[in-house]
């Protein structure tokens, strides 16, 4: 049901809806002027014949003749084809006595028991002798004229009615088919599957299969260049990588040959912030060109938050947090555990860094992940702006962290369809993340 | 034991090969992917250490080259790129373990520990010992010296990879990954959290350190 409708509001079939409609309206105005013509041209020969009865009877002089010579022709004729009636200053007259509508040329249906006259007629009416002369003939030609139209009516208009509407239906959901296709690839687009393309459509090349010719190579187009990202992050990441790996085994090498030396102890924890800082930002470019998506699999929210929070547990004793976790119906969902941890380890070590020792809770409830602490949280104007990467607040600029911890979080959320939301804990910060229960995949 | 690294950065391949060398390792270093391929198949080697990016032939191919002609030799990939599929590509390609760049030096050496002569993967085996300690691992049950040991179910799980890998190395990541199953670093203290808890209750009441910290490194139960 719904698929009908759904083809009903697509382009083609308004189309054909519409050109339907055209030819229909084309089709009977045709037929009516045609008509209209037809039955023109049948009173036209009826009014002749019929004057001519009136001025032969008009020729038989005054009133009295008139009436008479009415009266037997109405006796001769047969009431079915002629009606004949005089109504002069003697009295009427005629073959029929019924009722008549005024004018000069009538077309009527008379209807007269006594005589057996139930039909349609043709009448003219003239003064004649001081009376008011009547003649009628049946109006035969006009009804077998319209039963006639209403024939061709019913054997070419409806047959070509069904036919065009029955084609434009099968047409419009061809189109829709093929538009459908195009959509669906455009989603899977737009969701991060670059290797979406449109399937073969058959039949000769039309406006649609060029469309979609056109987003397959835009699609190809697209999935080159971030191929080509792709390949300058692995490449950065490789040819920075390298000298600070050369670095860090210089340093393991300083570190045995001068054992306890408390600067190397630094350096090496230099090293470590400038490996999570890169980290950090070619995992965020990864995750905005997606492709990750590939490998969900169903996690247990539930689990990864014991985890988590057991994790940070010792961290949290030590800096004074007490870190607290509630379960309600955790959801399991389809997602990448090690990233959704990653969500979590970021907002709980986030909670550590900038609030101040109180409660750290964490909660889990349905698809919904919520940390919230008691700390100086975030002016609202700067909510969004903490999302974006390399963004810091300006008091946090004295503390560790990179400005990438949120991005990322945002990064993971992202890619799997949820929503995050920073919020007033009144006081302290309070991140609430919606991950979709189901997805439609 | 001897090991075969491809490594295409000079300086890198170098301290690597010095390092392992003065751990008492014979070391064959390859700069380039087809070189490193033919020298790991026209050798016996214990462990194969591969960096991703090579040129000639990478990493990944180099790998799957050799599990294809049924050559088994544990290898661990050394790679620049930490990504969500990159572990997961490496692993699947037919390699063993997976060190993202930068590492430090005791972390390689542990984790080469940990690939060579592994297990045949005793995983039926019901007890492990070390020394006076016995871990059953039906009745998740831990005694020493005859004294049964109540440890939470984390602690029991750290105790059971030290005893597994006897004798070699854990490091901090390791045990990350194999207790919390956690492929990042959250940067806590949760590893030496649980073994000061763990040496607690498994060293401290019986005056034995099984539990050794290898500076630099990780611990180790001694075999």
């Amino acid at each position: 049901m719904s698929d009908w409708r759904e083809t009903l509001a697509t382009t083609p079939m308004r189309l054909t809806l519409r050109l339907v409609a055209l030819f229909l309206a084309v089709s009977l105005a045709g037929f009516g002027m045609t008509w209209w013509l037809s039955r023109a041209a049948i009173l036209e020969a009826a009014e002749t014949a019929l004057d001519q009865q009136i001025y032969e009877i008009s020729t038989e002089g005054d009133a009295e003749a008139v009436a008479q010579a009415v009266a037997e022709a109405a006796s001769r004729a047969d009431h079915d084809h002629l009606i004949l009636r005089y109504d002069g200053p003697g009295g009427m007259v005629g073959n029929y006595t019924g009722p008549l509508p005024p004018g000069e040329t009538i077309v009527a249906a008379l209807r007269d028991r006594a005589r057996d006259i139930d039909g349609l007629y043709i009448l003219r009416r003239k003064q004649v002798a001081g009376g008011e002369l009547t003649v009628g003939q049946d109006a035969d030609a006009i009804d077998e004229l319209a039963e006639v139209f209403l024939q061709v009516l019913f054997f070419t208009l409806l047959p070509t009615l069904v036919l065009v509407l029955g084609g434009g239906l099968a047409l419009a959901r061809r189109s829709a088919r093929r538009l459908a296709a195009i959509e669906a690839t455009m989603t899977r687009l737009a969701a991060g599957d670059l290797a979406a393309r449109l399937p073969a459509i058959p039949g000769p090349a039309d406006d649609l299969s060029r469309l979609g010719a056109g987003i397959d190579r835009l699609a190809e187009a697209h999935e080159a260049s971030i191929d080509a990202l792709r390949q300058v992050s692995a490449d950065i990441a490789h040819d920075l990588k390298t000298p600070i790996q050369r670095l860090e085994l210089l340093l393991d090498e300083a570190r045995r040959e001068a054992p306890g030396l408390a600067v190397l102890d630094r350096a090496g924890a230099e090293i470590e912030g400038i490996v999570a800082t890169f980290q950090a930002l070619l995992r965020i470019a990864q995750l905005e060109g997606a492709g990750a998506r590939t490998r969900f699999s169903p996690v247990d929210l539930g689990a990864v938050a014991r985890t988590m929070v057991e994790v940070y547990e010792p961290a949290a004793e030590e800096s004074g947090h007490t870190l607290s976790l509630t379960l309600d119906h955790p959801a399991v969902i389809p997602g990448d555990r090690t990233l959704l941890a990653q969500v979590l380890a970021n907002l709980i070590e986030n909670a550590l860094r900038h609030a101040p020792p109180g409660p750290v809770s964490v909660a889990v409830r349905g698809a919904e992940l919520c940390v919230a602490d008691r700390g100086p949280g975030i002016p609202e104007a700067e909510r969004e702006a903490v999302l974006r990467r390399l963004y810091r607040l300006d008091r946090s600029r004295s503390t560790p962290g990179n400005g990438l911890g949120l991005a990322l979080v945002d990064a993971i959320v992202r890619l799997h369809d949820g929503r995050i939301e920073l919020a007033d804990n009144a006081p302290g910060l309070w991140v609430l993340i919606r991950l979709p229960e189901v997805t439609d995949r | 034991m001897r090991i075969l690294v491809i490594e295409d950065d000079r300086a890198t391949g170098e301290y690597i090969a010095r390092g392992l060398r003065e751990q008492g390792h014979v070391v064959d270093l390859c700069r380039d992917g087809r070189e490193g391929l033919i020298a790991a198949q026209a050798n016996d080697f214990e462990v194969l250490v591969v960096d991703r990016m090579l040129p000639g032939l990478d990493g990944l191919s180099l790998v799957r080259t050799l599990r294809a002609a049924a050559n088994l030799t544990p290898a661990l990939f050394l790679t620049a790129l930490d990504g969500v599929d990159d572990r997961i590509e490496g692993l699947n390609a037919g390699g063993d373990d997976y060190l993202v760049k930068p590492f430090a030096f005791g972390e390689l050496l542990a984790r080469i520990g940990a690939l060579a002569r592994r297990p045949q993967l005793r995983d039926e085996e019901a007890v492990l010992n070390a020394g006076d300690l016995r871990m059953d691992l039906i009745r998740r049950k831990v005694t020493r010296a005859g004294t049964e040991i109540d440890l939470l179910p984390r602690e029991f799980a750290l105790l059971e990879c030290l005893l597994r890998r006897k004798g070699r190395v854990q490091t901090r990541t390791m045990l990350l990954e194999a207790v919390w199953d956690l492929s990042f670093d959250p940067q806590t203290n949760v590893v030496e959290s649980h073994i000061s808890k763990l040496r607690a209750k498994v060293d401290k009441p019986f005056n034995g350190e099984l539990i050794q910290t290898v500076r630099g490194a990780g611990y180790r139960i001694d075999a």
